[in-house]
């Protein structure tokens, strides 16, 4: 099982960079299993975090991918070690 | 006074210094055509006959001449047809902005006449696209669109113009880039310079590999200088050919699939890499568990996303070459390592023996590919810009042509495209017109874009082809027979005649067979003042060697 990794991209969000972006994770047959993005503030970044299972050198090569694309102003990843199974999938386990 | 945003367009070409654009006219892009008509002697437009020939064509005018490459086509097929050229000059690092006429912006998404979504078709294909729907919005969008192209690792933009923003007016002429864009600027990071010279010092085995960042960033004196003081044998990527002279006594040859043998069996052997301005393209890795796992590696590259991506790397020193070989030579102790390259110098003999002798002896019924290219080298004296297409005829031309000049080959690296050579030969031969241009294609790739003879016609540009004919898919017929137990599966060409073609765009052409023949037919052409092909009919059973095996280490190189 592959750990857990968040990626955070602060990005202009200009027109299609969301869809570029979610290229970069398309390519490589990564499975997003959450996002979220943020555009509040008019002029400022937009903020986008993507949740996925994937291997640390996957993860680090779609970062290092991310901050070449143009409209992308930071980009960084916060790694959790691969999750327990949930209570819930345990007890289902056991039955 | 308002000027049309297509005439803003081609006031912000100009003022970017852009003097040759190619294209090909339609519905949405007649605004911007019409401005072309009122700018004609500051601008030269070239009409080629299909898009997919205009942004090779800008691909080989930006490799000759180290300026962006443009290219304009107009919305939906015409934008389609420029999705290839866009992903080589992608894989390839080739500056290029191209322009597309969109439909008006009130008709987007309706799947109005011509549309496409090239926006969206781009996005994998390009290092950035924009669509500017407003006629203010076209002068600063190209400026940044010329700075996004040249910096950093340069790369294909896009410009996707609605009609209404080329027809409206605008007073917004001014061309400087806004939210400049310094990528390169940011990562730059030379803070590993003295830890790359160490290493250096104290390498046994050390192998310089050059790519094609050494080119791009003009840093083949850099190169040479560092090479020289630390006494490295330098081998060169298929890009990085022609970066480093091939009569230099450390160089020791090309990498790769169908490279030298020394530099590929020995790159397992060196205890020092120092790769400048290459990607580790598997083509030049073989089998990655495997690669270089002797080896300490220093890796320069203006990319930061490059690093540690394929090989692990002890230093990255992340700045464009010429700046970061300038910084590293001084720091750098004298060095011989005269036993290592000896080592080379044995290899490079059996390679002799087994492949280049037999391949030049001209000895057989038919002719070789090599014996060609090794003759068109003697005859214009290694001085050519080369331009090849895909294929065996792409592989023997890079080994066996004697690249006397920098910036001496263009190619189709990373994408592969058959039918680059023709179009990208016409942009080379206009990007610099001191050069000797030569396309070297196969009977295959040349007819992918043979139209393209007659925006050579209508040029007049003295770039000479050579078609090496040898009636088949050669490299497919090559891998069916090595590894597909020579089940030969649709790679048989029943070609048309070459040069009846030829002479039908009114270019000068003649075909030969003969080897006895084959100097004077060169010389010929080398000789006419325009536009020439030349077909050459060779076997049709060649192979090329050496040769790694898909999936195979770089020490298992094949000879035979």
């Amino acid at each position: 099982m592959h750990p857990h990794v968040t990626i955070h991209v602060r990005a202009h969000n200009h027109h299609a960079v969301l869809q570029r972006i979610l290229l970069v994770f398309s390519r490589r047959r990564l499975r997003i299993q959450a996002l979220q993005f943020f555009d509040l503030e008019a002029g400022r970044p937009a903020q986008m975090q993507f949740d996925l299972d994937c291997d640390p050198q996957h993860a680090r090569d779609v970062v290092a991918q991310l901050g070449a694309v143009v409209e992308v102003v930071q980009v960084w990843q916060e790694q959790l070690p691969a999750a327990a199974p949930l209570a819930a999938d345990t007890r289902r386990a056991a039955a | 006074m308002p000027i049309t945003g297509a005439q803003a367009l081609v006031r912000a070409l100009t003022e970017q210094g852009v003097d040759t654009v190619f294209g090909y006219p339609g519905g949405a892009i007649m605004p911007i055509y019409d401005a072309l008509h009122g700018a004609r002697r500051r601008l030269r437009h070239v009409l080629v006959r299909h898009e997919q020939g205009a942004a090779h064509a800008a691909q080989g005018y930006a490799r000759s001449s180290g300026r962006p490459g443009v290219c304009l086509a107009t919305s939906g097929p015409g934008a389609t047809n420029f999705v290839t050229g866009l992903l080589d000059a992608l894989m390839d690092s080739t500056p290029m902005v191209c322009i597309t006429g969109q439909v008006a912006s009130t008709k987007l998404g309706s799947d109005a006449f011509q549309e496409a979504d090239v926006i969206g078709l781009s996005l994998a294909a390009t290092k950035w696209s924009c669509q500017v729907t407003e006629p203010d919005r076209i002068a600063p969008t190209i400026a940044r669109a010329f700075q996004i192209a040249l910096e950093g690792r340069p790369g294909p933009v896009l410009i996707d113009i609605t009609r209404d923003a080329q027809a409206g007016l605008t007073g917004t002429v001014a061309a400087a880039a806004e939210d400049a864009w310094t990528y390169a600027a940011r990562h730059r990071d030379l803070s590993g310079l003295e830890r790359a010279a160490a290493l250096l010092d104290t390498a046994e085995r050390p192998l310089l590999m050059l790519g094609h960042g050494v080119t791009l960033a003009q840093a083949e004196d850099e190169a040479l200088a560092l090479a020289e003081r630390a006494g490295l044998p330098t081998a060169a990527t298929l890009l990085g050919l022609s970066a480093f002279p091939v009569a230099h006594p450390l160089y020791v040859g090309m990498l790769g699939m169908h490279g030298n043998y020394a530099p590929n069996i020995l790159t397992n052997e060196a205890d020092v890499i120092l790769a400048v301005g290459m990607r580790f393209d598997d083509r030049v890795t073989g089998r990655l568990q495997d690669y270089a796992r002797g080896a300490r590696v220093i890796h320069v590259d203006v990319d930061p996303a490059q690093v540690n991506r394929h090989v692990p790397v002890e230093v990255a020193l992340i700045a464009d070459a010429r700046e970061a070989l300038r910084a590293l030579s001084p720091l750098v102790q004298p060095r011989r390592h005269d036993a290592w390259l000896a080592r080379f110098r044995e290899l490079e003999a059996m390679e002799h023996s087994a492949v280049i002798g037999p391949e030049l002896a001209g000895d057989g019924a038919a002719m070789r590919m090599g014996e060609v290219v090794d003759r068109l080298s003697a005859l214009s004296a290694g001085e050519a810009l080369l331009v090849t297409d895909v294929g065996q005829h792409q592989m023997i031309a890079a080994r066996h042509y004697g690249f006397a000049r920098r910036a001496s080959h263009i190619t189709s690296g990373g994408l592969g495209t058959m039918g680059f050579a023709l179009p990208a030969a016409i942009g080379a031969a206009l990007g610099a017109p001191q050069r000797q241009v030569i396309a070297v294609a196969g009977d295959g790739g040349i007819q992918m874009t043979l139209q393209e003879l007659g925006t050579l016609m209508q040029e007049q540009l003295a770039v000479k082809i050579i078609v090496l004919n040898n009636e088949h898919l050669g490299m497919v017929r090559q891998w069916q027979e090595l590894f597909f137990d020579g089940r030969l599966s649709e790679v048989r060409m029943h070609n048309p005649d070459f040069v009846t073609i030829a002479r039908g765009y009114r270019i000068p052409a003649e075909s030969v067979s003969a080897r006895e023949a084959l100097d004077d037919a060169l010389t010929r052409m080398l000789a006419h003042a325009g536009p020439y092909l030349l077909e050459v009919r060779v076997g049709h059973t060649d192979n090329v060697f050496p040769m790694i095996p898909a999936g195979a280490s770089v020490s298992e190189v094949r000879l035979s």
